[in-house]
């Protein structure tokens, strides 16, 4: 069995950040993009504790990054949410699309 | 502070074109409805141009001259430069053409209130004031040149400034025409001069003709080209100068100057435009000192137009017609000054005949209106000071006869006896068919009439201090014009001399001689190629066949290359757009991609540069 080596993270960073980019640009369902902007950020996340555990020192750098990108996503995700929900009451559907005209 | 002073000259010639750029631009900003905001600019713009210059007159030095240039055209060894080029005499052209300007635009505030479109008037000044100003100063021949035709056409526009009517829009453009013929000759005899310096000079860098070493030029052209041919270049040169300061075979352009405006007429046609001829000729003695039949061609022309144009003015009905005589017969002394190498006294005779005509323009009454009493006592003490009786006519006459021999003597007193008659006759008459009456309305003109008034006896206490005046001829003979007038006058013989003298009322037919002459010639060529047109070319075979297939060869071209040229263009944008339509879907997930691609497109293309820059520093 071998050990899991950086590059075994970076390969699932990577693969959780090109899930939720093709997610976010293909998906028609609002929630569904909302889940894979969701995907993409822990992709970061991911990337940046592999790397602090990796080749940072002792001071967790990273580990500080991670915790203000988990704020950030909260954050955005809330704006997000209240910014859909009054598109859904304003267009009755929950497609993308159908949001085109601002 | 000398040098902060002359670092900076050229904002006094950059200040007028800016305004003028403030005032034309300013249509699309509505500025022009101001009128407060434009007088105001000018104004400040000429104050300050004429007392910057009127300091470092004082400043400089005789033998001092400031030059800064750079290089404007070049053409493998050949180079043009332009710049500045100061010295005392650019000084006093310049400072003169500022006051003048500014005592003008002062002038005009009230009198132009009324005119429809005024702002172009004042946008106009300021960038004949540049032109003049850049041409004053310019250091070689060819800025000169440059600007000189800047200047040219600005008269023109100057003088059609109220273009919808016909006769001064006819007026402006035989202007303009012959003027044309004197830029030309000017402009071949420059060509001529480089040419020879560029082909034989050892150095290159005289083929740009520059006034520094005017000197050294005209010694090689001297040397280098053969007598005939030096002799046409300052003949070329001459005809320029002639041209331009209305000299005696080109002076009728001066009489139809006169449809201008009064202020025009005062700034262009007194002091400035006609002064550029006096300039270069200043500029172009050393050419002048090498060919003494040249300097004798110089007085004889200056002394005959003095004579033939104060006779042309002394039967005028007209008055601007009459100052426009005189005020060729005035520079036609300026040559006479000059053609004899008194180049102080030409200078003198400038500055004083600057001050003293464009008061008498000024006090002009307008036609069919009584003449006011102040401008008419101010008109008086002009017309005594521009026959040489009071004021800095007085001395300016006084300190150039002293320097003549008995003949030029015996020349200028005629020319002053004639001078004095006829501004007196002048005033006579004005007073007679406009009658006297006392205004009392007060307006910018009596502020700018008396700054002529106080500059004029400053300028002479300045010329008494310097120099020391001594009663002469001409101040005698010009005494006994007036008296000649005032018997004259008591017989009632002034006002119909016109009649009894016509050849000298027409300016001895010079005008209608060009005028049926080059319209005969004309007209002959015209008739000529029409008859030939007509009568062989239509006839003969080859040409018809030659007409014939060029018109099928052009439809060809104009049908399929160019309509075709037209098309493609109409068709890539039409085809663009569309793709570009098709872009732009509003869906906000195909802007996402969009931003997607182009970040990987950028953060590649840095990579791959990091990349070989890193190897390419390792090699």
């Amino acid at each position: 069995m071998a050990e899991i080596t950086l590059y075994h993270y970076l390969v699932i960073s990577l693969l959780l950040f090109i899930i939720g980019l093709v997610g976010s640009i293909m998906c028609k369902n609002i929630i569904k993009v909302l889940i894979c902007i969701e995907f993409i950020l822990a992709g970061v996340n991911i990337n940046f504790a592999a790397f602090a555990n990796y080749c940072g020192g002792a001071e967790g750098d990273g580990f500080v990054m991670i915790l203000f990108y988990t704020g950030i996503g909260a954050v955005e995700l809330a704006v997000a949410i209240y910014i859909f929900y009054f598109m859904y009451s304003k267009k009755q559907t929950d497609n993308v699309y159908q949001y085109g005209d601002l | 502070m000398e040098e902060l002073i002359s670092d900076n000259i050229y904002l006094i010639l950059l200040l007028p074109l800016w305004i003028f750029l403030i005032i034309m631009l300013g249509r699309f900003f509505s500025v022009y409805v101001n009128k407060a905001i434009i007088c105001g600019l000018s104004l400040f713009a000429s104050l300050s141009g004429a007392i910057s210059s009127l300091w470092l007159y004082g400043i400089f030095t005789p033998d001092k001259v400031y030059e800064s240039t750079f290089p404007f055209i070049k053409i493998n060894d050949f180079i043009i430069s332009c710049g500045l080029h100061i010295d005392r005499i650019a000084l006093i052209f310049v400072s003169t053409l500022f006051i003048i300007s500014f005592l003008v635009q002062l002038f005009s505030i009230s009198y132009m209130k009324n005119e429809k479109k005024e702002y172009r008037f004042y946008a106009l000044l300021n960038l004949f004031n540049f032109a003049l100003g850049s041409l004053f100063f310019s250091p070689n021949l060819f800025q000169t040149y440059v600007f000189w035709e800047i200047a040219g056409l600005v008269s023109y526009l100057l003088i059609g400034f109220d273009y919808l009517k016909h006769e001064k829009s006819l007026a402006s453009k035989k202007v303009f025409l012959i003027n044309r013929i004197g830029d030309t000759a000017f402009l071949a005899g420059i060509i001529m001069c480089s040419y020879i310096m560029y082909e034989y000079a050892p150095c290159k860098n005289l083929a740009e003709l520059s006034f520094f070493d005017m000197n050294t030029i005209s010694t090689l052209v001297s040397v280098y080209s053969s007598h005939f041919l030096f002799l046409i270049i300052c003949g070329l040169f001459i005809i320029g100068v002639v041209v331009k300061s209305a000299q005696i075979p080109f002076y009728p352009w001066l009489q139809d100057a006169m449809e201008a405006k009064l202020p025009v007429s005062a700034l262009l046609h007194s002091s400035t435009l006609v002064a550029l001829g006096v300039y270069l000729i200043i500029r172009m003695t050393p050419f002048l000192t090498l060919s003494p039949s040249m300097l004798k061609l110089i007085v004889l022309i200056g002394l005959l137009t003095a004579f033939v144009c104060s006779l042309s003015a002394s039967v005028q009905s007209h008055p601007k017609k009459a100052l426009a005589y005189s005020t060729s017969a005035q520079f036609g002394l300026m040559f006479f000054a000059i053609g004899t190498l008194n180049i102080k006294a030409g200078l003198i005779l400038f500055v004083a005949h600057a001050l003293i005509k464009s008061m008498l323009f000024l006090t002009l009454p307008e036609e069919n209106e009584k003449w006011d009493l102040t401008k008419f006592i101010i008109f008086v003490i002009g017309g005594l000071s521009l026959s040489g009786i009071i004021l800095s006519g007085f001395c300016s006459k006084e300190i150039f006869a002293c320097s003549l021999g008995l003949r030029g003597m015996t020349a200028l007193a005629i020319i002053s006896l004639l001078t004095a008659f006829y501004i007196s006759r002048l005033t006579i008459v004005i007073m007679k068919t406009n009658g006297l009456e006392k205004k009392n309305d007060t307006k910018t003109e009596y502020l700018s009439i008396i700054g002529l008034l106080l500059l004029n006896i400053l300028f002479c206490i300045c010329l008494a201090k310097s120099e020391s005046c001594k009663i002469t001829m001409p101040f005698l003979t010009a005494v006994f014009g007036i008296l000649i007038v005032f018997i004259l006058h008591l017989k009632n013989l002034l006002v119909q001399m016109s009649h009894t003298f016509p050849s000298c009322y027409n300016g001895f037919y010079l005008d209608k001689l060009y005028m049926t002459t080059i319209l005969d010639v004309y007209n002959k060529i015209a008739e000529i190629s029409a008859k030939f047109d007509i009568n062989i070319l239509s006839n003969y075979k080859p040409a018809q066949v030659l007409a014939r297939t060029g018109v099928k060869i052009a439809s060809f071209v104009e049908t399929y290359i160019m309509n075709g040229m037209v098309k493609c263009i109409t068709v890539c944008a039409k085809k663009l757009s569309t793709i570009d339509l098709r872009i732009q879907t509003g869906n906000i997930q195909r802007y996402n991609l969009y931003a997607f691609i182009i970040l990987t497109a950028i953060i590649v293309c840095l990579v791959i540069a990091d990349l070989t820059i890193i190897t390419g520093g390792g090699q």
